[in-house]
């Protein structure tokens, strides 16, 4: 069995022609192996959800081939990626995208309505996800009424369904509080540890470091050593986690003073009420520790 | 997905039923129109449907009734009656004229009848007498209703006033209003005598009105003769065209407009779902599924608005009848088979509307947050 489950060779992806042009991906190498948890970052605008497209087969790549194991998607007709993305990439998003008018079981089992014949199987793999991802309650629950980390785990779920060997999560939990965040964060561990799924995760979430097999830093389009100096710590106002604010992209500027969040929903509370959180006392920028990457 | 394209349509139930509403109203507007059109073809040539002749002789050259003119000298009638295969001859005469009742001026038709006419006269009565004597006149019911006369009142035909002995029923329409005299008063308000209009001839039994028809032309000089249908079509066919377009135009008018709301709809829609349909398509849907799922979208909308137009149609046309009796409606088979076309027309083009915007749905905005 090849256990390059993902390669990107000499990836390029372009934007615009002439005097307008932008190389939003300039000539990235990548391979995932079976089971591997990578961990892409890098600063806004770097390139890694045009990276992540291409990988998914949502986007042709300019330059450069994708391969799902072994099999060159770049090569295939447009015609034929829909199938790929249903049955070899289970996508994550950071918005959750789940289809409001469908029940959280019927989200799960959207996709494998996509693959011909794929229903027949699906539904015991819907149960066995609903019960794992502790879905069980909320099984005929609309997205409207789920909180936000039940939603996540909705839409890991909906990305299993078809047993894909490529997870492509994008800012996971970028829409949820720190504690739902580190409980996704933990089930795409399980998945590529338990299960032997790839699974390459976009975040600026620190805390994806820990549970990270490979570090990929992207920086202008190309895959670059992260640099020490790369990293300034402080803390999220609100939950009080440790925040990278050279790479964060939650900014909230306040009496003069700017703010970085782990989450749209620790900004959003502090945008509610942000002399709550300043008068508590939030790490003052002076203060603020700069952390070294090991 | 068949799930999701129902439940996606039913999320916003009042969107979705203003949106059927409307629609139903453009289609039940077609509808109406149709069905105007057909009640009123049938009722123009009621008289001529109920008359009793198989075949129908006039001046020659004139080929209908409606808005016609025909002088025959009456001797003809005998010639008439001296050709083979005809077993009986009556004889009408007939005027277009403008008639003065209940204060307002009436376009109608005058068919003055022998005393011993049989089959010329009205076929069903609301009340009064069958056959009018000198001096009185026959008018429809609906006429009656409309300008508030009752039996024993006055009408003025031209220079000349009649009693009213008698309402007839189903002699009324938009078209024209048939009107019973005698004919030698009708012979005196047209200042002529020893004339006749048309003939209404029987066939002998086994004899075909098309072959008596030819018979009688060619053994009587400066006649018509047509047999019965052909006579009725001509006149149908005369009276419709002047009202044709107009209801082509507004049937037109009104499957447009069920178009434009069925397409309207089904494109806000798809432009509420552009969010979901790029989802979907990250997730694997091809363009051909999100095409079919919106024309499955748009094909229930259609089905239920024709259903609803034509459920509101059938309360409708009985509640016109009761209330409107000058306009007679009449919904026909073939009507609902075309509303029923229009419905899958206006399914197919709002299904279209959309499918340029379904096409560019670009699936990497799911990753926009």
């Amino acid at each position: 069995m090849n256990e390059h489950v993902l390669e990107g060779r000499n990836l390029v992806k372009t934007f615009g022609a002439g005097h307008t042009e932008v190389r939003a991906v300039d000539g990235v190498s990548l391979t995932i192996r079976r089971g591997e948890l990578v961990l892409i970052m890098g600063p806004s605008g770097s390139g890694k959800t045009t990276l992540v497209s291409m990988l998914g087969g949502l986007l042709r790549p300019t330059e450069g081939r994708v391969l799902i194991e072994g099999s060159d998607i770049t090569a295939l007709p447009e015609s034929a990626l829909p199938q790929i993305r249903a049955r070899k990439v289970g996508f994550v998003f950071q918005a959750f995208n789940l289809l409001e008018a469908l029940t959280t079981e019927e989200n799960i089992l959207f996709p494998a309505r996509l693959v011909p014949g794929g229903i027949a199987d699906a539904r015991k793999r819907a149960q066995s996800l609903i019960e794992r991802l502790d879905l069980v309650k909320r099984r005929q629950a609309l997205p409207g009424t789920l909180s936000g980390g039940e939603k996540q785990r909705v839409a890991i779920a909906r990305a299993l369904i078809n047993a894909p060997p490529v997870i492509l999560a994008d800012e996971p939990t970028g829409n949820l509080d720190s504690a739902s965040g580190q409980e996704v964060m933990m089930v795409l561990h399980d998945i590529a540890r338990d299960e032997g799924r790839s699974v390459i995760l976009v975040t600026h979430d620190p805390r994806a470091e820990d549970v990270a097999d490979r570090i990929l830093w992207l920086e202008d389009g190309e895959f670059r050593d992260r640099k020490a100096e790369h990293h300034q710590w402080t803390r999220d106002p609100v939950c009080g986690m440790r925040v990278d604010e050279w790479t964060a992209n939650l900014r909230t500027t306040f009496a003069g003073q700017s703010f970085v969040f782990c989450s749209t929903r620790c900004q959003q509370r502090f945008e509610a009420d942000p002399a709550r959180y300043v008068a508590q006392g939030p790490v003052p920028a002076q203060d603020r520790r700069q952390e070294v990457q090991p | 997905m068949w799930r999701w394209t129902f439940k996606s349509l039913v999320a916003s139930p009042l969107t979705l039923a203003m949106s059927i509403a409307a629609a139903a109203c453009a289609m039940l507007l077609a509808i109406l129109f149709e069905a105007i059109y057909a009640g009123e073809a049938k009722q123009v040539v009621a008289y001529l449907e109920n008359a009793d002749a198989d075949v129908w002789v006039m001046q020659g050259g004139v080929s209908n009734m409606h808005m016609a003119t025909s002088y025959l000298s009456d001797w003809k009638a005998h010639e008439v009656r001296d050709v083979d295969g005809v077993a009986s001859v009556e004889s009408i005469l007939y005027l277009n004229t403008v008639i003065d009742a209940g204060g307002k001026k009436w376009f109608s038709f005058i068919v003055g009848l022998d005393s011993s006419s049989k089959g010329a006269g009205p076929w069903s009565m609301a009340e009064g007498k069958p056959m009018p004597g000198p001096g009185d006149a026959i008018v429809p019911r609906v006429f009656a209703d409309m300008t508030g006369l009752q039996l024993g009142d006055i009408v003025a035909i031209t220079d000349r006033k009649f009693r009213i002995s008698g309402f007839s029923a189903d002699t009324f329409s938009m078209g024209n209003t048939v009107i019973f005299v005698t004919k030698p008063d009708l012979e005196d308000v047209m200042s002529s005598l020893d004339i006749v209009s048309f003939m209404l001839v029987k066939a002998n039994p086994g004899v075909s009105p098309d072959m008596l028809a030819r018979r009688i032309e060619s053994n009587v000089t400066k006649v018509s003769a047509l047999p019965s249908h052909a006579f009725v079509a001509n006149d149908r066919s005369m009276v419709m065209q002047m009202g044709v377009e107009t209801i082509a135009l507004m049937t037109t008018i009104g499957g447009s407009l069920a178009i434009l709301l069925v397409a309207f709809t089904v494109y806000s829609q798809i432009a509420r779902q552009q969010r979901e349909l790029a989802v979907a398509k990250a997730l694997g849907a091809t363009n051909r599924m999100l095409l079919m799922s919106v024309t499955a979208q748009a094909t229930a909308i259609s089905v239920i608005s024709v259903l609803v137009a034509l459920l509101l149609a059938l309360v409708l046309v009985p509640l016109t009848d009761a209330l409107v009796p000058q306009v007679t409606l009449r919904i026909t088979g073939s009507a609902i088979e075309r509303i029923a076309v229009l419905g899958v027309a206006v399914a197919l083009v709002a299904s279209l509307v959309p499918a340029r915007r379904i096409a560019r749905a670009d699936p990497v905005t799911a990753f926009h947050s």
